[in-house]
């Protein structure tokens, strides 16, 4: 105690106690924070120039929920980027020369918040030229709008164009993929059209951003054209139990299952559906069986029969622009490196790349702007589709209809069973009833 | 060696102060992002600690606060065109008033049925939020005000909620109320003599937590522009808090301030590793924990006795 | 009323199956008073494990958890001997620290072997149902989650009434130091409990795979639930942990039933505030 009092009254002595302190400091911090707004940087580094490659910046869901989209790197980035520098690179008209790229990829962790720390991160740290992202609104939503606010060009894939043109209009980022409205509504209805059916739908869909845009979607499009709903409500994630949802469909007489879940709760769900004794004709769900091994997870005999959207397949008659492979070359490769099955993120994974190498080349140049009109510009082929890109910064990719069915090479396969808008995309099933 | 610290303190603190406050001046870009991660998480932080260190509240509901507030915040300024810093405000005292009301269910709970009952409770808003059109369900928000700020701007915030939630700490714990807490934490008889008092001292930390943890959350979703209520309300936010709370020193004021450097440094680094950054991230803070089991700063001062800003009147 | 039958059904088998998945924690929260966050994660570690033999030996998962069980006594005995007892003290925190490590380190891990890919242990069980008049339907897989996991709490009461090991355990945590004093080794106490809690976990895993999928990050998802279980029940009490499952999960399901599937989890957290408001330390706890 004794020695506290005399401290303080030394300091007070020597002019500096703490309240009249706290004052000057206060003051001096005003001072400096105002001229922190308004003065111009003096002393900040010039932007490193010297760097003798490009860099492109690659967050990716890594670990986490939706780890299954980002499974495929790094095996899908080291074989384009091998390919882009195989003969030295990308020519920069700035360095007279051409140089490699290189990739850095980080972990989003499947979450929103680390996606825009990280993709920040990327930009202000790592300083790179170019964004490249895919999967999902977790991923792609957030990393979307850091591009926005630091000016840097962005190329975006694999996540559908409503949820994401909620945080438009874009400047600096642009798009592909398909429309909920355009695309999976033709496509779903397409296929249900297939089997005779009493039009009485039952949705399942989760209270995520796929599941509310979807179920609206639906209800106002499906209606026209001639389709009843049974519609409970959105559930959230994990839910354990849907026999409030399956007595309903049962009671309504529900023929079609409606769907757009992440993948163990469709497992739930689809089980108890077994066990409870309803069985619609066609089930067609969204997102949760994209992917074989979700397929797998089902057990027994459940996989067989359900439909799903395909963006992607080995079936695609498409051909990478930069390595020239086939869809069905660069899923056999993938199978022959990894002994797994093809999955539909394999090429867009793919195509982000052919779409960098693309504008870098008709850029040939790494200064933002340039590069973001080369991005506007873009007008071509690739192992997903044509991209052109329109006014809103986005370009909608071919999509058609599949069902799983029992496999020769593996347990479960996805063959395509519709095709009317796209029908350069071979048939290499029929749809059947479930029934 | 330990006077000296002591006596220049001020000094060393204003250093650091007007160090910080001229960040975007001298700053790269990364410099000013870096800094803004960290007091962001430092306010948070030291919330944390205020409530688990020192009031005997060990919530692991704090991202209720974080996610409100946010949500507040994207509601202002989209649907109203409320100015953004007013409606950061704003996130802060709805988050205040959100504690208030939670103090009527979970304040008779004790220990860890109050820990639980908190997270039970940011749990329930996670529902309610992905079940509410008027926030467009699990959809989120994206935070668009009409002059959206400058970095510079969001930098100033962040600054400016860690420097405030630093003084606001070290000032309770010097007042009445932060002795009285102190002295309970110290000696539980002492509890039982002064109950009521007690009993208002921590509803006023969980107030001041809520606010001050609010007003941070909504920089934080300025900076981060896209909210969504799965991981706005997920436990994810307090688990880094207990991180830095405990790697840093629990019941210190520079536990929080060193774990937060440590915590920032280490996200950082380890996302270069994508693939075992979190396998890296649990073996460091065990490991930490096995040598220091009081933490960085807590080892440190029991050993040295060296401490900064010792809340303690000597 | 006739409506009700089902879900009144489905919540009670589920309960039991909830009670399982939390009885472990309960456990360990009476006698270390530690909160074990990794409790989910240690679960899902044992649904890989017996993923893992299933394919190696072909059997059916019950069969593996013969062998299951015994390895998660020894993994719970060496993280509480090795981990958990270094940082036990007057303080809660720390352990906290150490668990959530423990977690974050299994799940990386698991995703490291395992790949992201969905899992689950699936057996003929799956689908069976027995229908009970016209309308219901029994399915045979909750069952078996039912009947083993009341079986699992009924051992583990027992146990801890009715052996010397048990009341051993209890003794010790009941009065640590005149514990010490007599010269019994607390600390080995609390591996052998923390062991015995993983016992349980090893049968909620398995469990939990053959009903759901899995995957290497589903376990804090089964955390809440045992979270929400102990908490109504009261910590620490093996019959509140049973009677707190089928509170929260009738409480879910009935909620879903009367006012929609969207608000079915906020159901079982409303139920379970309420619980806490009436009585603080859960139905079954001491204070």
């Amino acid at each position: 105690m004794n020695m506290g009092r005399k401290k303080l009254n030394r300091s007070r002595q020597r002019g500096i106690n703490r309240r009249e302190f706290m004052k000057k400091s206060a003051m001096a911090v005003g001072t400096a924070m105002t001229s922190g707004l308004v003065l111009p940087k003096v002393v900040k580094p010039a932007r490193a120039t010297s760097r003798d490659y490009i860099l492109i910046g690659r967050p990716n869901p890594t670990t986490g929920p939706i780890a299954s989209f980002g499974e495929p790197t790094p095996w899908v980035d080291d074989r384009a980027v091998a390919e882009i520098n195989r003969d030295g690179g990308i020519y920069l008209k700035e360095m007279g020369k051409k140089v490699p790229i290189k990739v850095k990829i980080l972990d989003t962790e499947s979450n929103p918040t680390k996606a825009g720390e990280i993709a920040s991160r990327l930009i202000v740290k790592d300083k790179v030229d170019l964004m490249v992202f895919y999967h999902t609104p977790d991923t792609v939503n957030p990393v979307s709008s850091i591009c926005e606010r630091y000016r840097v060009p962005g190329i975006s894939l694999d996540s559908p164009l409503e949820p994401w043109l909620e945080g438009g209009p874009y400047h600096w980022v642009y798009h592909a993929f398909w429309s909920v409205e355009k695309d999976i509504v033709p496509v779903y209805t397409g296929m249900w059209e297939e089997v005779k059916t009493n039009k009485v739908v039952g949705i399942l869909m989760a209270n995520d951003p796929d599941g509310v845009a979807w179920s609206a979607v639906f209800k106002k499009v499906g209606g026209a054209m001639g389709y009843s709903f049974v519609d409970l409500g959105r559930f959230p994630y994990f839910n354990k139990d849907f026999s409030a949802f399956i007595s309903a469909w049962k009671k309504e007489n529900v023929e079609i299952l409606l769907g757009n879940t992440i993948p163990p709760d469709f497992a739930t769900a689809w089980r108890q559906c077994q066990r409870l004794g309803f069985r619609p004709k066609v089930a067609t769900i969204g997102k949760a069986i994209l992917f074989p091994s979700a397929v797998g997870a089902l057990g027994g005999d459940l996989p067989n029969g359900l439909t799903t959207e395909i963006w992607w397949s080995p079936h695609h008659p498409f051909k990478s622009s930069l390595t020239g492979e086939s869809a069905k070359e660069l899923c056999d490769d993938w199978t022959k490196d990894t002994g797994k099955e093809w999955t539909q993120p394999i090429g867009y994974k793919h195509a982000g790349y052919e779409i960098a190498a693309d504008v870098l080349r008709r850029a040939g140049s790494i200064d933002k702007e340039t590069l973001r009109r080369a991005i506007a510009d873009t007008s071509m082929s690739t192992i997903v589709g044509p991209i052109t890109y329109n006014s809103e910064n986005y370009s909608r990719t071919p999509l058609v209809g599949g069902q799983w069915v029992k496999g020769t090479k593996f347990p479960w396969e996805l063959k395509i069973v519709y095709n009317k808008e796209h029908p350069y995309i071979p048939l290499t099933g029929t749809m059947v009833s479930m029934a | 060696m330990e006077h000296r610290t002591l006596k220049y303190r001020w000094h060393i603190v204003g250093l650091l102060f007007a160090a910080f406050a001229t960040v975007p001046i001298w700053g790269s870009d990364y410099v000013v992002l870096f800094c803004l991660l960290y007091f962001l998480y430092l306010a948070m932080s030291q919330m944390w600690n205020l409530l688990a260190g020192y009031s005997g509240l060990l919530s692991l509901g704090q991202q209720a606060f974080i996610g409100f507030s946010g949500y507040t915040v994207a509601v202002l300024t989209n649907y109203h065109g409320v100015y953004i810093w007013l409606s950061v405000f704003i996130g802060g005292v709805f988050s205040a008033l959100l504690a208030l009301f939670m103090s009527l269910f979970i304040f008779r709970m004790r220990g860890i049925y109050f820990a639980i009952g908190t997270w039970i409770f940011a749990e329930m808003l996670l529902l309610g939020f992905s079940n509410w059109k008027y926030v467009k369900y699990g959809t989120g928000l994206f935070i668009r005000p009409a002059y959206p700020p400058s970095m510079t701007m969001i930098y100033y915030a962040a600054f400016m909620t860690g420097a405030v939630a630093l003084a606001v700490v070290y000032t309770i714990l010097r007042s009445r109320v932060g002795l009285g807490l102190m002295a309970m934490r110290d000696d539980e008889e002492v509890s039982e003599t002064m109950g009521v008092e007690i009993f208002r001292s921590k509803l006023f930390c969980f107030l001041v937590a809520a606010f001050i943890t609010g007003l941070t959350a909504g920089v934080l979703y300025v900076f981060q522009i896209f909210i969504q209520p799965y991981k706005a309300f997920a436990i994810d936010w307090t688990v880094v808090l207990v991180f830095i709370v405990i790697i840093g020193g629990i019941g210190t004021i520079e536990g929080p301030v060193v774990g937060t450097f440590i915590y920032v440094l280490l996200s950082q680094w380890l996302a270069e590793y994508a693939h075992i950054s979190l396998l890296l991230l649990g073996t460091i803070a065990i490991t930490i924990i096995l040598v220091a089991p009081k933490g960085i700063m807590g080892t440190l001062q029991e050993r040295t006795g060296f401490a900064i800003l010792s809340p303690r009147r000597v | 009323m006739k409506g009700l039958l089902q879900p009144l059904l489905n919540g009670v088998l589920l309960g039991g199956l909830y009670a399982v998945i939390a009885i472990g924690m309960s456990t360990i929260f009476g006698i270390v008073k530690l909160v074990n966050l990794a409790h989910g994660d240690l679960m899902i570690l044992s649904g890989y494990l017996s993923l893992v033999l299933v394919t190696w030996l072909d059997v059916s998962p019950l069969v593996t958890l013969f062998l299951i069980v015994p390895i998660m006594f020894f993994v719970g005995f060496f993280i509480q001997g090795f981990l958990l007892n270094r940082v036990l003290g007057k303080e809660m925190e720390p352990p906290l620290l150490v668990a959530f490590g423990l977690s974050v380190i299994m799940q990386s891990f698991l995703l490291l072997i395992f790949t992201p890919d969905a899992r689950s242990l699936m057996t003929d069980l799956a689908v069976k149902t027995i229908p009970v008049g016209a309308t219901l339907n029994l399915p045979v897989l909750y069952l078996v989650d039912f009947l083993i996991g009341v079986g699992v709490i009924l051992a583990v009461y027992l146990f801890f009434r009715k052996t010397y090991m048990g009341r051993a355990i209890r003794a010790a945590s009941d009065d640590e130091e005149g514990a010490r004093l007599m010269g019994v080794d607390t600390r080995k106490i609390y591996a052998y409990a923390m062991g015995i809690a993983m016992m349980t976990a090893a049968v909620a895993g398995v469990l939990v795979g053959m009903t759901f999928t899995f995957y290497p990050h589903t376990g804090p998802q089964y955390l809440i639930i045992a979270f929400g279980v102990v908490i109504i029940g009261g910590l620490g009490s093996m019959k509140g942990c049973l009677a707190g499952g089928l509170i929260l999960a009738l409480a879910q399901l009935l909620g879903a039933h009367f006012a929609g599937p969207g608000y079915q989890l906020l159901f079982g957290y409303g139920v379970l505030l309420a619980v806490l408001g009436m009585r603080p330390q859960g139905l079954f706890g001491k204070i």
